[in-house]
């Protein structure tokens, strides 16, 4: 699931945030001493926890920074960078997993706290009705980074607090009362090592630019907020310069002040077309989450859920209609999960697989040990942590939509509806433990009538129930209308873990979907 | 890591002392976690986790940068304070900066349990035990999440300003499937001490939900009376107390803002059994002594027997509106009554007994709707027993007509809702008229 605004702001703040030096970010990373210190730990560590009796063990060290700028209309809110580091290790001892980490980077600590993996493990034998038994991967020296153009962190602070405060400038001109704006950027480095004998160097970028605007009517006491559509990326601050802010901005202004003025939505059955900027979540919501083969094995019974979709399911299930393909990756430009390796040391090739293959079920996203239980002789490389202190579970690569085989336009599918509704950006969103019933909202609703664009709407949801929805889609856009969304905090596990994934999406027309109107009088 | 209060005070009073600016802040914590996760009848995940977290905010006049870091050591607080003031000699001026506050008077702090600190992972995984074994002897499948923590945490500024305080918290979460998946349950708490919270009886209920849920009748959507169970109402009472904030609501974009202007504090918003409160002290669940900017967290009645009586607002803001300042509460207690569950059963001819929440997002600000779906044992009661489980549904409902519809409230407890899992809560069980569904789920 994606987090609530509350968790994610927290989840910044606790780890994400962790920041960088904002005027020597470029200097304080010098990747062969870090290398070395990594290299350091790592055989320590490894060590250490052979020798009080691991079978298996592997550790992560990360260096994080980052930087958050935030405005609210013409002041400056808040610019807080962040450092920080630690390492985490995972040992297996006679089948069950111990972890334990430290925020204290030295040979001494990473030798107690893989002493310390292994205790926890001991200690917890006697819980373990099943035994963990782990796949072979193959040991790997290796070096990858996201490629960028402009380092966020080398950019100057007062360069970014500019740029935010003309682009509040820009929506209040533009006639937007309130207005907050914010820069995230994430720079972290991942060392990875196994007793398997791999070592692995990552290192990742993340950017999010992001604005919302209310627009209010103090005689009617309404009001109306219209965020931006910019994703987070895999990016610098190229990401930030592509992207024309004063345009955005100022149609950021008139969204939220025609929104004041829409027209309530009429409930009932309609056909939608939803532009990516709404569907991506929609996508993730429903067929990301419910193709992780922890949760159809009840891993994640107690908190995020199980899925309606059973191992049996594979190669038969009917989950979508037939136009409807969806890929795992994590090699796609920009993509929040591209990566080299998963955090199980998995090479990244294996997470291209096909999990919707012309509307039929194909495969589950899998991390180590979990193949098996399907018969399977390895992962697809579907292993994240949020950070140094999180035990590695199962987490989304980028998962995607794939476009119509056909040169398919927006407007093509809009053609196509005689009465219905066009959805765009992501508002609310809300799905039940074995990703069935959803509800979905958004943040511009067009009526379609007779194959074209009409007035605004207001106070839409749309509900659902993922297979039938799914197989609901008759109409996908082709190649040119792909677009890569995605989030910096998709939740799962216990301690809950935040996890960045993207997903490319193209717009897609479904028919007879239940649409409510949610306004209560307001 | 943990620290104890002299050793906090010897870092944050070096800290202080490189500061060169005109004020600075330092927020120091600490902490050490223990976690084991049980699935399919077998231990899952786990771990020990120490940390230590510092952020310093330093500035010259209206000009303020803030740097935060992961280390204790001398030279990583020195160069935290630096990158903060060399972030603030470049930052804008900010128009509503205000300097830190001077020393306050703060309660005692109450949310440590030196029982709850002693815990080590030999002892969660041997409470554990007891999870497994009546799974086994009741043949469901059983998942858990059992957590303790430990931690400090203390606020500092250039002022004098100076506060620390220790706490623990244990944070229990039983589930409990039917093999044939047809029935869930679950019971979850988090409190402070040991002597809040009963593993076994957590067992019991989940388990006894599980096996009571199997073979769900089919009901149709609609607006029914409902039992929310205590976790179920901290989720949707919390969203409310986060959401009573004066700023958007004097600046007209709230559900609290009055149309033509105003405020709708001091209101009689909500039924007259209504009683919310925060109090740092308080037994069962207390929360932090300390809120935003280091101002003490005093005992606060945000809504009196039905009334609105106080809005979040900050210094500035408060400064703005010639108002008093009112800190982000520390904790969630909502006043009840003395009725057992089964009490408000027996007063229920018809409704439904609602277990756990899920999911639950924002839907439209102007009426603070909501949506969100029930799971883990939702029961159809009929007059006054509980007649046999039913589907699962989604709801679009506001906390503000829950609470405008109650009919009777059970006895408070400390509980935890799948949402609002951070803040301590002490509330009853809940029966509400007209509470909305508007569809099935099928999620058994």
């Amino acid at each position: 699931m994606s987090i609530s605004r509350r968790k994610f702001l927290q989840s910044l703040a606790a780890g994400l945030l962790g920041g960088g030096s904002p005027l020597a970010a470029a200097s304080s990373d010098d990747p062969s001493s870090r290398r070395e210190e990594a290299a350091r730990l790592a055989e320590a560590a490894l060590d250490s926890a052979r020798t009080a009796g691991a079978g298996y063990a592997d550790l992560r060290v990360l260096f994080t920074e980052s930087e958050l700028l935030s405005a609210r209309e013409e002041r400056i809110e808040n610019v807080e960078v962040s450092t920080s580091s630690g390492l985490g290790v995972r040992v297996l001892v006679n089948g069950v997993w111990g972890f334990s980490s430290t925020s204290v980077l030295d040979p001494a600590h990473a030798s107690a706290c893989a002493r310390n993996a292994v205790e926890v493990a001991k200690a917890n034998r006697v819980l373990a009705t099943q035994l963990v038994e782990l796949e072979s991967i193959e040991a790997k020296t290796d070096r990858w980074r996201v490629p960028t153009e402009q380092d966020p962190f080398a950019i100057p602070l007062d360069r970014k607090a500019e740029q935010l405060l003309k682009i509040n400038a820009e929506a209040r001109a533009a006639g937007a009362p309130f207005c907050r704006s914010f820069f995230l950027f994430v720079r972290q480095e991942k060392f990875f090592a196994s007793s398997r004998g791999s070592f692995l160097e990552q290192l990742f970028f993340r950017t999010y630019p992001h604005l919302t605007v209310t627009a209010t009517d103090p005689k009617t006491g309404r009001f109306a907020s219209r965020s931006s559509l910019l994703p987070p990326r895999a990016a610098g601050f190229e990401y930030v310069l592509s992207h024309d802010w004063k345009l955005e901005a100022r149609q950021a202004a008139e969204d939220a002040r025609r929104k004041l003025q829409a027209k309530p939505v009429t409930a009932g059955k309609k056909d939608l077309v939803i532009h990516p900027t709404n569907l991506w979540l929609t996508l993730h919501e429903t067929i990301g989450h419910s193709t992780e083969l922890d949760r159809a094995f009840g891993y994640e019974a107690g908190f995020a859920g199980t899925t309606f979709v059973k191992p049996s399911d594979r190669g038969r299930l009917r989950f979508a209609s037939e136009i409807v393909t969806v890929m795992a990756d994590r090699d796609q430009p920009g993509g929040l999960a591209t990566a080299a390796y998963d955090d199980d040391g998995m090479p990244a090739r294996f997470a291209r697989f096909p999990i919707i293959s012309r509307g039929r079920f194909e495969n589950f996203q899998m991390a180590i040990g979990q193949s098996r239980w399907i018969g399977l002789p390895h992962s697809n490389a579907c292993s994240f942590a949020e950070g140094h202190a999180y035990f590695p579970i199962q987490r989304m690569p980028n998962i995607s939509l794939q476009p119509s085989e056909r040169d398919v336009s927006l407007e093509e599918l809009i053609a196509g509806v005689e009465d219905g509704i066009y959805i765009v950006g992501d508002g609310s969103w809300s799905i039940d433990q074995q990703r069935k019933n959803f509800q979905f909202g958004g943040q511009l609703f067009y009526e379609i009538r007779k194959g074209k664009l009409g007035e605004m709407l207001r106070d839409v949801a749309y509900q659902g129930t993922t297979v039938p929805f799914w197989n609901a889609c008759d109409g996908l856009g082709g190649a040119k209308e792909y677009w890569l969304g995605g989030t910096l905090s998709c939740g799962k596990g216990q301690p809950v873990q935040s996890a960045p994934v993207s997903h490319g999406v193209v717009p897609a027309r479904f028919r007879g979907i239940h649409v409510l109107n949610t306004g209560r009088g307001a | 890591m943990i620290l104890s209060e002299g050793e906090v005070r010897e870092i944050g009073t070096k800290l202080l002392s490189y500061s060169r600016a005109e004020t600075a802040v330092a927020e120091i914590s600490g902490w050490t976690r223990l976690n084991v996760r049980i699935a399919r009848n077998t231990v899952t995940t786990d771990g020990e986790d120490e940390g230590f977290h510092c952020r310093v905010e330093s500035s010259f006049g209206k000009r303020r940068g803030e740097a935060a870091g992961n280390k204790a050591d001398p030279g990583d607080l020195a160069s935290l304070v630096r990158r903060s003031e060399e972030i603030a000699r470049i930052s804008p001026e900010d128009p509503e900066f205000l300097p830190p506050p001077p020393p306050q008077i703060y309660p005692a702090a109450q949310g440590y349990s030196a029982e709850a600190a002693r815990l080590t992972a030999k002892a969660l995984a041997e409470q554990a035990t007891t999870i497994l074994a009546a799974a086994e002897a009741k043949r469901v499948i059983g998942a858990a999440f059992l957590e303790c923590e430990t931690s400090f945490s203390a606020y500092m500024a250039t002022t004098g300003l100076w506060v620390f305080q220790q706490a623990t918290r244990l944070h229990y979460a039983v589930s409990a499937r039917t093999r044939d998946g047809e029935g869930a349950g679950w019971a979850a708490v988090a409190a402070y001490s040991p002597a809040e919270i009963s593993l076994r009886s957590l067992v019991e209920q989940a388990m006894e939900k599980a096996l009571r849920s199997r073979h769900p009748q089919a009901l149709d959507p609609g607006q029914f009376t409902v039992l929310l169970e205590p976790s179920a109402v901290c989720d949707l009472v919390g969203f409310l107390l986060l959401s009573l904030q004066a700023r958007p609501a004097d600046e007209g974009r709230s559900f609290l803002s009055r149309p033509g202007g105003g405020t709708l504090l001091g209101e009689k918003l909500f039924a007259d059994s209504v009683t919310l409160r925060s109090d740092p002290g308080d037994s069962t669940a207390p929360g932090s002594i300390y809120s935003t900017d280091g101002l003490p967290a005093a005992p606060r009645s945000w809504i009196e027997r039905g009334t609105l009586r106080e809005l979040i607002r900050s210094r500035f803001w408060a400064q703005e509106k010639k108002a008093p300042v009112v800190p982000e509460p520390t904790n969630l207690l909502l006043s009840g009554g003395d009725r057992s569950r089964e009490e408000l059963i027996q007063g229920i001819d018809r409704g439904l007994l609602i277990t756990r929440l899920w999911y639950i997002r924002t839907v439209d600000p102007r009426t603070l709707l909501l949506t969100g779906l029930t799971r883990d044992g939702t029961f159809w009661i009929e007059k006054g027993k509980i007649a046999h489980p039913v589907n699962n549904f989604r709801f679009n409902e506001s906390p503000v007509n829950l609470l405008k519809n109650v009919l009777a409230l059970g006895k408070p407890e400390a509980t935890v809702g799948s949402e609002i899992d951070d803040l301590p809560a002490c509330v009853p069980a809940l029966v509400a008229k007209e509470f909305t569904f508007s569809s099935v789920s099928q999620a058994s």
